[in-house]
């Protein structure tokens, strides 16, 4: 099953997330903040990255643009968790470079969808590289 | 008869100063005629008595006819007259060479004096003619001798005409040089009074220029050397200071000057200290407890004693010879003085120039007042703009904050739902159910609270795009169906005609369309919903009406009018039984009018409700009250895109 990584702070957001998915089969590493995401990414890159926006030291925007910005990491899909469905917000996250977007408290389902189409896209596009 | 008949209206009826004089000397004159006549004549007897009569009666007859006669060359002809008749008594003579050529002479000088040589001419004719109507009844014997008596009387007839003659140039005279004089006092006065009004249009002008600068500037120093170059026509001010009082009463401090030589630093330094008003030793203190304008023409040591340690620090910077002290009074309450400094040297100023100066001094009261209105409503202002960010702040951190927490209620709730499926546990299951909506409710309310929060501070954007509507009514429907099954309602969507893509926010339309739907669903059971969105034209641009209509419980006229209050939900057992935040009607209607469109309702109770949203098919930015909006805009309209966009909201 896929590898994704997980930037989130907050630890029963990451705690909650994470074992949810890994009961789906997922097997989910974890990131505190930007900066560590990025450096995991960067390490051992993940088939696909589920950014939190507000984060400590390099924010969610942030980290995004740097992993966009490199060659070595900008096919990863990111998908951005945002607090609230404001339009600004997303727009901000899409700016930003990400792939996708969804709301937090994720319905699963809704984000277990999104997750396997961009892994589906990113996967045809990672043999096309 | 009127001596000047043409402005004589109103005035006393004047005899002509001609005619007045020629009363007496016709009483004085005639008299010595006759007696030269009859000292001239051999017998005497014969005549004396007509001559006599003539002589006594004629004055006063011929000042009769002066008098009466209106005509303006009236007393000319009585004159001439004076002649005719005159030339007869001497007629009587014979034509003797003596009396005649008296008379003559006489008469000619005199007639020529009053009349010119055309007078003359005529008088002369007159006395001919006199002297002719008399000589034929007389023996004419032109060179005879004079005798003594004629030569005498004679004599005396030229002196009296000459004597009265010259007292009549003598009172023409007189009455020439006093009226000159009456005329130079009069122009005196008149320049007097000229120059007066002069500065009077000069001081009313100035103070209406300083009024007007009063009004159109806020800038006090403005207005203070305005006011100085004014009162240049009342005193040479060198300089202008401004003390206003304390806040608390106790104290006044120097506040701002003009026309002083100062370095920054030193003002500055004045402006520290305080000018005690707790007595009224010194001049500004005075001016202001007592609210009195404070005089001093010399500054001499008494005067330096008597000032506080602020006042000498200012005369030690720049040294008056002299200055005044007016307070600076509105609204009945002294809220300052101000000292205008003369460095020339002793002052004099009288009353008048002290009200003038007052009346300046009112324009200045009235430009710092103004300028601390203005001052005190921006601090207001920025003080109520900061409270309002600081409220802004706290809601969108709080509401991120509450968020965090709600976010692991609901998702390990969902987890643990998980788990429960898994081990086929109903009540759990139930249970945990209940959980989870109620953390979504309360998450769906701080939603709510934070976007409304935002509409209120004026952040709320729109996130302009152009999208196809059928697609997203599709996908609003695709997500409310299950709400319709629910409560077993027939969901029926009808699109009229060919709808256009839209130029909107396709997020915040599919938040309001979501809204109206779900609630009509959850008002509504075995019954129907139906969506109708209708493209209709018309002023102003297309638009789109999107029609929500439901066979639910309906609304009282009351409850539809309160429907787009916040937390206004028809009652509470209805948030118990339906339950919603309460906030989404309200968060749609300004949605719909922050897209320039409006969200309305007809609903009658029992037989269902209609909510009608119209929207302009193309959002025009910015919307109303659309602070960010409009600024963007703005930039947009700078950037190159021109003025169209920006102007058309």
């Amino acid at each position: 099953m896929a590898r994704l990584l997980l930037v989130e702070d907050n630890e029963m957001n990451r705690d909650m997330l994470s074992r949810r998915l890994r009961r789906k089969g997922y097997e989910v590493e974890i990131a505190v903040d930007g900066r560590e995401g990025i450096d995991r990414v960067r390490r051992d890159p993940p088939e696909l990255v589920l950014m939190d926006m507000s984060l400590p030291v390099v924010d969610g925007w942030e980290a995004t643009r740097t992993l966009k910005a490199d060659p070595a990491t900008a096919a990863i899909p990111v998908i951005a968790l945002t607090a609230h469905a404001m339009s600004d917000d997303r727009q901000k996250a899409l700016d930003a470079g990400c792939d996708d977007y969804d709301t937090k408290p994720v319905e699963l389902p809704r984000l277990l969808e999104k997750i396997e189409r961009l892994l589906a896209a990113g996967g045809t596009g990672g043999a096309g590289a | 008869m009127s001596a000047n008949g043409a402005d004589g209206i109103g005035t006393a009826r004047r005899v002509h100063p001609l005619v007045s004089a020629s009363r007496w000397l016709r009483v004085g004159g005639f008299p010595l005629v006759a007696l030269m006549v009859l000292a001239d004549l051999e017998e005497p007897s014969r005549v004396a008595l007509p001559l006599v009569l003539t002589a006594l009666v004629w004055p006063h007859l011929a000042h009769l006819l002066g008098t009466r006669l209106t005509h303006r060359r009236a007393p000319f002809h009585v004159l001439l007259m004076d002649c005719l008749v005159g030339g007869a008594m001497v007629g009587l003579c014979g034509l003797a060479w003596s009396p005649t050529g008296a008379y003559l002479l006489v008469m000619i000088g005199l007639y020529l004096m009053v009349g010119g040589p055309r007078f003359m001419l005529q008088g002369g004719l007159a006395a001919v003619a006199g002297l002719a109507t008399a000589a034929p009844f007389v023996p004419v014997d032109a060179w005879r001798h004079p005798e003594p008596i004629t030569v005498f009387t004679s004599a005396a007839w030229i002196a009296f005409a000459f004597f009265a003659t010259s007292y009549l140039v003598n009172a023409t005279t007189r009455r020439l040089v006093s009226t000159r004089h009456d005329l130079a006092a009069r122009n005196e006065e008149i320049s007097r009074k000229t120059e007066q009004l002069r500065r009077a249009v000069i001081d009313a002008a100035m103070l209406t220029e300083l009024a007007r600068t009063v009004n159109s500037t806020l800038d006090v120093d403005e207005v203070l050397q305005k006011a100085i170059v004014s009162l240049r026509h009342v005193c040479e001010f060198a300089q202008v200071i401004v003390a206003m009082v304390d806040d608390d009463g106790l104290s006044a401090r120097f506040d701002r000057h003009f026309g002083l030589a100062l370095d920054p630093g030193a003002f500055e330094r004045l402006r520290a200290m305080r000018l005690p008003l707790d007595e009224d030793r010194s001049f500004v203190a005075r001016a202001i407890v007592r609210n009195t304008v404070v005089f001093v023409p010399r500054v001499g040591p008494e005067e330096l004693a008597l000032m506080t340690p602020a006042g000498r620090e200012l005369y030690a910077m720049n040294p008056v010879r002299a200055f005044v002290v007016f307070p600076l009074e509105f609204e009945d309450t002294v809220i300052g003085a101000i000292l205008f400094g003369h460095s020339e040297d002793a002052l004099d100023l009288r009353e008048e120039d002290l009200t003038k100066i007052q009346r300046y001094v009112v324009q200045i009261a009235t430009a710092i007042r103004n300028a601390r209105l203005l001052e005190e409503a921006r601090s207001a202002r920025a003080v109520a703009l900061e409270a309002s960010q600081a409220k802004s702040r706290f809601l969108a951190n709080m509401s991120h904050e509450l968020r965090t927490p709600m976010n692991a209620i609901i998702g390990y709730s969902e987890m643990l739902i998980e788990d429960a499926e898994d081990a086929g546990d109903e009540e759990l299951i139930d249970d945990l159910r209940k959980i989870r909506t109620a953390g979504k409710h309360l998450l769906a309310l701080i939603n709510d609270v934070l976007d409304l929060s935002k509409i209120e501070a004026g952040k709320m954007t729109l996130a302009v795009e152009t999208f196809d509507v059928a697609v997203l009514v599709d996908g609003v429907v695709t997500t409310i169906q299950p709400l319709a099954d629910r409560n077993r309602d027939r969901l029926d969507v009808s699109l009229r005609g060919d709808l256009p893509t839209m130029t909107s926010d396709e997020t915040k339309l599919r938040q309001v369309l979501f809204n109206l739907l779900s609630n009509a669903c959850k008002f509504t059971e075995d019954g129907d919903v139906r969506l109708e969105v209708e493209r209709r034209g018309g002023e102003g641009g297309e638009r789109l009406v999107f029609r929500v209509e439901d066979s639910g419980i309906g609304m009282t006229a009351e409850q539809a009018e309160r429907v787009f209050e916040e937390f206004a939900q028809a009652d509470s057992s209805t948030q118990r039984r339906y339950g919603g935040t309460g906030l989404g009607l309200a968060i749609s209607r300004r949605f719909a009018r922050l897209m320039g469109g409006d969200l309305a309702v007809t609903s009658r109770p029992g037989e269902g409700s209609t909510f009608i949203l119209e929207l302009p098919v193309r959002v025009r930015e910015p919307g109303p009250g659309e602070e960010r909006g409009a600024r963007a805009a703005a930039d947009r309209a700078e950037g190159g895109e021109g003025h169209g966009q920006a102007t058309a909201g």
